[in-house]
């Protein structure tokens, strides 16, 4: 018997993705005249899949997607970190500052895109600001040279997003067992030995899930990167949410848009595979914690190693 | 009598206007200016029409507004464009076969023309309509970024819940071809709109209908502007005794308005003084604005026109006019200001009104939203900004100048809706579209829907609202306004120029590269089009291109 929650899901997951599969066969478009169900007129087999792995703009758009995920994560990563470990402490004041740090992240993505764009403008603040530092007029082009407008566009990104990650570690921090860092502390390791040995192992988990959520939202990203540049100048911000975009609202080529997008989710479902591999390791690792699972010992191994490492410096 | 009604959206205030742009031009202001001074002189017969037309209708009119001077100018008898769709629509009412409501798609800047009511005394247009029909008009809203995808899903998804759709002129083979927009021709045939009439048409005749209306031979549109690109420059600059005399003195000669696009470079290079905040050229350079500038240089560059796809439908732009057009404006970026390719038109108004901007091609409304507005004309200096045609070349003696239209907003019937429904909205097009309905919605400052009609550039309003610099010069742009590219695939090609032309711009492609790329792009969106059918549809775009040449001076 066929369940309601099973016939759901196929509505939900299983019919788009059968259209999916089925237009990515084609060169239909809407402009065609005919309803995508006859899009068997325009059948094409895996052209539109060739014309995408042999697609110069494809590939670009790839390698500025993989770019853009990488920086921006990886900087959102050591800011929202170390953002977290200052305010980890209570201290008078705390509570204000920290809703000062989590202000970006209430802006609407389309909106910091917009005030992004201004900040950039040649005459913007942003040079206003270089100007009072630099000798002579700033005058870059941020979101006109093709070398400067991708870090615009990854700043704006950063400096939206580093309160998410700055969010999660300090939930995490918080949650940290007390009782085996007073240990550590009690015992003589440092400030050095007890990150390196007991926050950055048992904040493992957390460390990797907060980069996979970023790392899958900075690899959509849209509306900034549209409103500050629109993928230019030329296609030199293009990544593919852009490229996608413009596929499908600009060139009306929707049967080529689903191949590229069925590429893209096999990709991304080999990595995503990948990546949860670590995570299911640390999260083992952390119930056997909790469990006991028999013994106390890796708590106990790890102030271990602190004290040691404190001992030895 | 007829009385005032107030109309529930009340009459234009400053901060109503669209934008925040659009410049105030008050009811007094109107009537106090030459044109409609001069009418209250005019003939005794003439001012009895007027008196009765502020009253009610004049002799032997059937319908059109009432209540405010000059409205007999807008009024028309029942054997005219606009009478033949009231009575159609009243007889289609009468059989209860007309909707009680007409949808109407429209974009946010162009609705407040429709719905708020201008001059003083006067209805709106949609009450206007309301009172002649019966028939409501209801708006469902879009803007210039969402309305291209909004209507490909509407087409994909047969959406009939609106009748009029709205669209840039770039779309109409794209949105003809998805089975959005229902032909138009049977009704033309029938109610007759005069589109090509010698005196109440369209200012460049049947070539300006076909460029406005038409595509692969079909009917599909009605024009409800005209972003022909005129081209402004500071007349306070170009008369001043001290500059005519320093140009004559480096160039060997007279300081004018650019005849050729070489005349303009060099009038460009003669107006830019970074260290007065100056630049010569104020062409708009930011994505998707920018395409236009390269239409305009390279259709002017044979006689009559230099087509943008030969007769096979391949591209005919990787050819020493392509890579020119490329070069100048690639060449054009050391006479604008920094930050050129960041800057659209609304940026361009800006920087005119700020007296940083010497010249350049714009969309028409600049001398009717610029002057005198506090957020735009902020050195004062709008008053002084005159509108002239573009510049262009001179090929085998005769003198070629093309402005381009850009974006123009169109309507056209929702094919999806019922055959009772078409019909209603078409008439409703055809009456708002007319050449006297039409003129006196162009006049109100509520939007920005620009005139095309013959007859609206010597209307007394357009011109207070215009300006007469604009007016006149409209004259002569629209006979020589050229096509952009409204086949299929329009969207695409004009996304390709655009991002060519950015390459170029910041010199990631050489403009010989960027020739090379350009007709790749296009002739690859061709092909996968259908390259037979799609030159077909080229070969009636080219039937819209213009005629007329000019003899240099």
């Amino acid at each position: 018997m066929i369940l309601p929650g099973q016939l759901l899901m196929a509505f939900i997951v299983l019919f788009p993705a059968l259209v999916a599969i089925y237009i990515g066969f084609t060169e239909w478009s809407p402009t065609g005249g005919d309803s995508f169900w006859l899009a068997y007129k325009d059948w094409h087999w895996f052209d539109g899949y060739k014309e995408a792995l042999t697609s110069h703009e494809f590939w670009s758009a790839v390698w500025r997607t993989v770019l853009i995920t990488g920086v921006c994560t990886f900087v959102e990563l050591v800011l929202g970190f170390t953002l977290a470990m200052l305010l980890v402490k209570d201290f008078r004041g705390r509570g204000l500052v920290m809703v000062y740090f989590l202000l970006p992240m209430m802006v609407v993505p389309a909106v910091s895109g917009f005030i992004f764009q201004k900040l950039f403008q040649v005459d913007g603040p942003i040079n206003g600001m270089l100007s009072l530092l630099w000798p002579g007029d700033v005058a870059l082009n941020w979101l006109s040279d093709p070398s400067l407008a991708i870090w615009g566009v990854m700043i704006a990104d950063i400096w939206q997003w580093t309160p998410l990650m700055f969010l999660i570690f300090l939930s995490g921090l918080v949650a940290l067992p007390e009782d085996q860092m007073n240990a550590a502390r009690i015992l003589g390791a440092g400030f050095g030995p007890q990150f390196t040995r007991l926050i950055i192992p048992m904040m493992r988990p957390i460390l990797l899930i907060a980069v996979i959520i970023r790392a899958m939202e900075v690899f959509k990203l849209f509306d900034p990167i549209y409103i500050m540049t629109q993928g230019g100048p030329g296609t030199a911000t293009q990544n593919l949410s852009v490229y996608f975009y413009r596929l499908t609202n600009v060139s009306g080529r929707w049967g080529y848009a689903c191949a590229v997008a069925l590429l893209v989710l096999i990709a991304l479902s080999i990595l995503a595979a990948q990546a949860i591999k670590p995570i299911e390791r640390a999260q083992n690792e952390s119930m056997e914690e909790l469990m006991g699972a028999g013994t106390d010992e890796a708590p106990v191994q790890r102030i271990e190693d602190a004290i040691d490492e404190g001992a030895r410096a | 009598m007829e009385g005032h009604e107030e109309d529930p959206g009340g009459t234009i205030s400053r901060r109503k206007l669209v934008a925040g742009a659009a410049a105030v031009v008050g009811g007094g202001a109107l009537l106090g200016a030459p044109g409609i001074a001069s009418a209250a002189r005019r003939a005794p017969a003439v001012r009895s029409n007027e008196r009765r037309a502020l009253r009610g209708l004049a002799k032997g009119m059937y319908g059109g507004p009432t209540g405010f001077q000059g409205a007999e100018r807008y009024q028309y008898p029942l054997d005219s464009e606009e009478g033949r769709a009231i009575s159609a629509l009243k007889a289609l009412k009468k059989a209860g076969k007309a909707p009680d409501t007409i949808v109407v798609q429209t974009l946010d800047f162009a609705r407040p023309q429709f719905e708020k009511a201008f001059p003083k005394g006067a209805r709106s247009i949609v009450k206007q309509f309301e009172k002649e029909t019966g028939i409501k008009i209801k708006f469902v809203e879009t803007t210039p970024a969402d309305e291209y995808k909004t209507n490909l899903r509407n087409a994909s998804s047969k959406n009939s819940s609106f009748d009029c759709v709205t669209f840039a002129i770039e779309e109409m083979g794209d949105f003809a071809e998805a089975g959005l927009l229902r032909p138009l021709d049977d009704y033309v045939a029938k109610y007759q709109p005069m589109w090509s009439d010698p005196k109440l048409g369209f200012a460049g005749g049947q070539n300006t209908v076909n460029l406005f209306s038409k595509y692969n031979g079909k009917t599909f549109a009605v024009a409800f502007d005209n972003d022909t690109q005129p081209f402004f420059y500071r007349g306070d600059l170009m008369d001043d005794p001290k500059e005519q005399a320093n140009y004559s003195a480096k160039y060997g000669r007279k300081l004018r308005p650019p005849e050729t696009w070489d005349e303009h470079n060099d009038i460009s290079k003669f107006f830019t003084r970074p260290d007065k905040q100056l630049y010569g050229d104020v062409a708009t350079l930011a994505p998707f604005w920018c395409a236009v500038n390269w239409n305009e240089r390279f259709v002017c560059s044979a006689a009559p026109n230099n087509l943008y796809f030969k007769a096979d439908g391949s591209a005919n732009v990787n050819t020493p006019a392509g890579v020119q057009a490329f070069d100048e404006i690639l060449r054009s970026l050391d006479y604008h200001s920094p930050g050129a390719l960041e800057k659209d038109w609304f940026a361009q108004y800006k920087l005119m009104g700020a007296g940083n901007g010497f010249m350049g091609p714009s969309f028409p409304n600049q001398t009717k939203i610029l002057p005198g507005n506090p957020d735009l004309d902020t050195a004062n200096v709008g008053s002084s900004i005159r509108t002239g045609l573009m510049p262009g070349r001179v090929v085998g003696g005769k003198l070629v100048r093309r402005p381009v239209i850009f974006y123009n907003i169109s309507y056209g019937v929702n094919k999806h809706v019922s055959t009772n429904r078409q019909l209603a909205a078409y008439l409703f097009l055809q009456w708002a579209g007319s050449s006297k309905i039409y003129t006196w919605l162009t006049f109100n400052p509520g939007g920005y829907q620009d005139p095309h009609h013959k007859v609206s550039f010597s209307d007394p309003y357009v011109i207070a609202s215009y300006k007469k610099t604009t007016t006149d010069a409209f004259k002569q742009i629209v006979p020589r306004t050229a096509p952009p590219i409204t086949v299929r695939g329009g969207s695409e090609y004009r996304q390709a120029l655009s991002d060519t032309m950015q390459r170029v711009l910041t010199k990631q492609s050489t403009p010989t590269q960027a020739a090379k790329e350009l007709a790749d792009a296009w002739d690859a969106t061709t092909a996968r089009l259908g390259q037979a059918k799609q030159a077909k549809a080229m070969k009636t775009l080219n039937l819209s291109f213009p005629t007329v040449t000019d003899t240099p001076t």
